[in-house]
């Protein structure tokens, strides 16, 4: 039997959106659905989408594991909308057009941010959603890290 | 033989003008000086990483000089230029006022920074000629400011 290589993908599906007049990415697997905003409150930092934005994307954020005691089963899939101005569209782009963050900002933009595609000369920053929607729920990525610095710290102690 | 580990009678640096005063960086720390291209913000990022830019098909982060020294901040024009740098192995576009070039000073101009000025932590030296002519210690303040910076988050 012939084992077939692993083909890396050249081409990444990408969604493009604006909020608050920037350009931003993120992959299209990311998003269930685009939608009319709901009036419910956004649950998530937005990334600056106007108060009066129409449009979310909606995004699954991943249940919580089970505790460690196992009599909790983990929570399901929640469904957050993630605020935009505009939506520009799906767009498929070459994975020689994808950019890692430079090493010098790496730690000083939000966590979110994991590169950037070029479109033309224009850099757009392409956003981990899911990143995104866990920043606000406890126990989500920035507590998370905090949490890291306070075991690094103990740790050193 | 004796020993020739000699002073250089010169030294090369590179002239900026930040919020109106006179800086310059060590000279070997600068490449090139490029016009500024379009610089996309990048979110969460402290206001003296201003965003980055594509130069040659890389990203490169842009940093406002003036911003970085708490001097204000830089503002951008059509005849901008800004300065591509790099710093502890990391590339870094510098932004300022205005990026004036290369100048060689002899070396007996070179005088310490004066103690307890304002940012002096940051200065390597002074060169008085015509007027005095901070030497930015480029690669202290960036380190100090990414340190401040991430500490914040």
């Amino acid at each position: 039997v012939e084992i077939e290589p692993e083909i890396a993908p050249t081409e990444v599906d990408l969604v493009i959106y604006e909020a608050r007049g920037r350009t931003f990415g993120s992959g299209a697997s990311e998003v269930v659905r685009v939608a009319r905003r709901s009036c419910a409150p956004a649950h998530v930092r937005s990334l600056g989408a106007a108060e009066g934005a129409g449009r979310a994307l909606v995004v699954r954020r991943r249940p919580r594991p089970a505790s460690p005691g196992g009599a909790k089963a983990p929570e399901p899939f929640q469904e957050v909308e993630v605020p935009i101005d505009r939506l520009i569209g799906f767009e498929r782009a070459s994975t020689r057009a994808l950019r890692r963050l430079p090493e010098f900002a790496l730690g000083l933009a939000d966590p979110s941010v994991v590169g950037f595609v070029l479109r033309g000369t224009a850099l757009v920053p392409l956003i981990d959603l899911e990143a995104l929607v866990c920043q606000d729920e406890p126990g989500g990525q920035r507590e998370t890290h905090a949490a890291a610095r306070g075991s690094d710290a103990a740790a050193r102690s | 033989v004796a020993s020739t580990d000699l002073e250089p009678a010169e030294i090369e640096l590179f002239r900026v003008t930040i919020a109106g005063q006179a800086f310059a960086i060590e000279s070997d720390l600068v490449h090139e000086v490029v016009r500024t291209p379009p610089i996309t913000p990048l979110p969460g990022a402290p206001p003296f990483l201003v965003g980055v830019a594509a130069h040659r098909g890389l990203v490169v982060p842009v940093v406002d000089l003036a911003r970085l020294l708490g001097r204000g901040q830089t503002e951008l024009g059509g005849r901008s230029r800004m300065a591509i740098g790099r710093a502890d192995g990391m590339v870094v576009a510098l932004l300022a006022d205005e990026v004036v070039g290369l100048s060689r000073f002899p070396a007996r101009a070179l005088r310490s920074a004066p103690l307890g000025a304002e940012g002096a932590e940051f200065i390597l030296g002074v060169i008085f000629e015509g007027g005095s002519l901070n030497i930015l210690d480029l690669r202290r303040a960036l380190a100090a400011a990414r340190e401040r910076a991430i500490a914040r988050k």
